[in-house]
């Protein structure tokens, strides 16, 4: 077999080739590929002391700001703008899979604020959804190119915590299906077809988080308290990861004692350990901080 | 003549039938305060999982688990239109009922039914074999007041009370926790008070009846779990396996020292099974595994 031979421009041209794709490639979200696990997992916990106003209502101009914020610094892109057009291409099909447990659901004006940057991002109004309970029959979901998980963090009494890795429970018609073990596998959710490699953006609402729950209904404001934060991140198990802490923090700083939250929240360390989707360690999470740093507990 | 009035009788029938279907069992229903006590916006009855999954998202689980039968709901406003929502589950046998209430208190702070807690706008309670849970959205004394008078017309309504399993009263007084005491009989809440392990390391299922229950003072809490299995056979099986999982040393002693110098012990009786985690010292240990089996022995 002859022997190819290169000329110096010759293979110049493949070395910036190779170097320009090896770039392009390390820029897309890690899990964008399905791949397993990064060697860091980059998460942003931002918080913002005027999130909420004195009846406890967002404001709306702190919550875009927050998010503003927190997008760039996790695709490292200078604005909103360029950040967004990182994540989502005019001609994805985005379903924002939101929340709506009524007694503390995604915030609308959080879902309104991600649908406002996918459309700046170029992508038309007709291939956007914001859904929860009807994912399994709303063809946004069923056939889309782009996902964005949002949902806030609460403790639960089957899974221990409703953490992003529970949101995808609605892509099932038979949600007793990943009861068993209290819901040890969760990630296994993951992998189904319209699901797998279509997530573009975690974010996990800790702006009033429930840290413990009580009756039927396992609600009580008596449990939440402002923490007045996002956490933003690719790894779904990151993000899940670093709000655990936080819960466990503030049961810990309101019953005097470490409690055990229970059942275990187990699927989060196991999304990990067993299904390879993301990062639960702390020794493999970038915490990067932003904003409001009293009472951030981790 | 015959033919037609049998064919207007099966007319009448068959609107009938349609138009009053077969009604919920209303016993449940009739248990909670009706338009007397104050105007029912709203009730419902829910008698199967599917059901119960559809009307509380998520949390159906723990209520399956601890033998759910059915649920009724009333929800009532007030002068003020404050919305108080009564919920009272069948959940089939007392210990069930226990099971659910000491799953989700703190405290037991009120003397409402057999064991009740007043936190935050939200009442509950166990009675019998129902479990009761009153909620408002708004707290305030007026309101405090008017869920605490609806708990007590519920338990008045239900009227009996019943007994727990024999085990859970042989889990020894002194030292404890005013009502800690957690039943269980899934593997997934071993863990409601100290991390023991993620798997199911004692054969925990629905024949077995588990209690966990707290000892000392905040800061310094140690435990106690007593298992009760159905024959000697499967008590036998579940020491081997936890007594090897917890700690190994515990083949050949029945008290060892772990980390943070506090001790664990393990005992077997009959049916009976005892682990203790995290005493301060070798004697608080030992003098919950004597005394529980001695409470046992008094009991046969």
């Amino acid at each position: 077999m002859a022997k190819k031979t290169y000329t110096r421009r010759e293979a110049l041209k493949n070395m910036l080739v190779g170097a320009a794709g090896t770039f392009f490639l390390s820029s897309l979200p890690w899990n964008a590929f399905g791949k397993k696990h990064a060697k860091k997992s980059k998460v942003i916990l931002i918080r913002d002391k005027k999130l909420l106003d004195n009846s406890g209502q967002i404001n709306n101009k702190v919550l875009a700001q927050m998010l503003n914020s927190a997008v760039p610094e996790l695709t490292g892109e200078p604005n909103p703008k360029s950040a967004w057009s990182k994540l989502i291409k005019p001609k994805d099909v985005v379903g924002i899979k939101s929340n709506v447990w009524s007694y503390l659901p995604t915030p609308p004006e959080l879902e309104q604020l991600i649908k406002a940057h996918v459309m700046e991002a170029g992508v038309a109004e007709k291939d956007i959804s914001i859904d929860d309970r009807g994912i399994y029959d709303n063809p946004i979901f069923q056939n889309g190119t782009a996902l964005i998980n949002a949902r806030p963090m609460r403790t639960h009494d089957w899974s221990g915590v409703g953490s992003l890795i529970k949101n995808y429970i609605m892509f099932t018609d038979k949600p007793y299906n990943y009861h068993p073990d209290s819901c040890a596998d969760l990630a296994k959710l993951w992998k189904k077809p319209e699901v797998k490699n279509k997530t573009r953006l975690n974010i996990l609402v800790m702006i009033t988080p429930l840290f413990h729950g009580v009756g039927p209904h396992h609600f009580n404001k008596q449990y939440t308290w402002q923490y007045n934060g996002l956490i933003v991140s690719f790894d779904p198990v990151a993000a899940d990861s670093t709000g655990l802490r936080i819960i466990k923090e503030k049961r810990k700083e309101y019953f005097g004692e470490e409690r055990p939250i229970s059942p275990s929240p187990k699927h989060i360390q196991l999304a990990d350990k067993r299904h390879k989707l993301g990062n639960a360690d702390p020794k493999n999470i970038e915490l990067i901080k932003m904003g409001w740093k009293e009472g951030i507990l981790i | 003549m015959k033919r037609n009035t049998i064919f207007i009788i099966f007319l009448f029938l068959f609107f009938t039938i349609k138009l009053h279907p077969m009604s919920k069992d209303t016993l449940l229903i009739n248990l909670l305060p009706d338009n007397k006590f104050l105007p029912v916006e709203s009730e419902n009855i829910y008698e199967t999982d599917t059901e119960l999954y559809d009307y509380i998202n998520g949390g159906a689980e723990l209520y399956l688990q601890y033998g759910f039968e059915k649920l009724a709901k009333r929800i009532y406003t007030d002068n003020n239109q404050n919305e108080i929502k009564a919920e009272i589950f069948d959940l089939d046998a007392p210990k069930n009922a226990f099971g659910v209430f000491s799953y989700s208190m703190d405290t037991v702070n009120t003397d409402i039914g057999q064991g009740g807690q007043y936190i935050g706008s939200s009442l509950i309670f166990w009675q019998d074999k129902y479990f009761v849970s009153i909620f408002a959205h708004k707290e305030n004394a007026e309101i405090k007041e008017k869920l605490l008078e609806t708990g007590r017309k519920i338990s008045n309504s239900i009227g009996k009370t019943s007994a727990l399993p024999k085990s859970y009263h042989i889990i020894p007084e002194k030292s404890i926790v005013k009502g800690s005491t957690f039943y269980f009989h899934h593997p997934a809440w071993q863990n409601k008070f100290r991390y023991i392990s993620n798997d199911n390391i004692f054969n925990i299922n629905r024949d077995v009846k588990a209690f966990i229950t707290q000892y000392g003072s905040p800061g310094n809490k140690y435990y106690l779990l007593l298992l009760e299995y159905p024959n000697n056979k499967k008590a036998q099986k579940a020491y081997k396996k936890g007594r090897k999982k917890i700690s190994p040393k515990l083949k050949r002693q029945r008290v060892v020292q772990k980390e943070k110098k506090l001790w664990i012990g393990c005992e077997k009786k009959g049916d009976l099974l005892l682990f203790i985690f995290d005493a301060p010292s070798k004697a608080d240990a030992e003098y919950l595994l004597d005394q529980t089996i001695e409470n046992a022995t008094q009991l046969q």
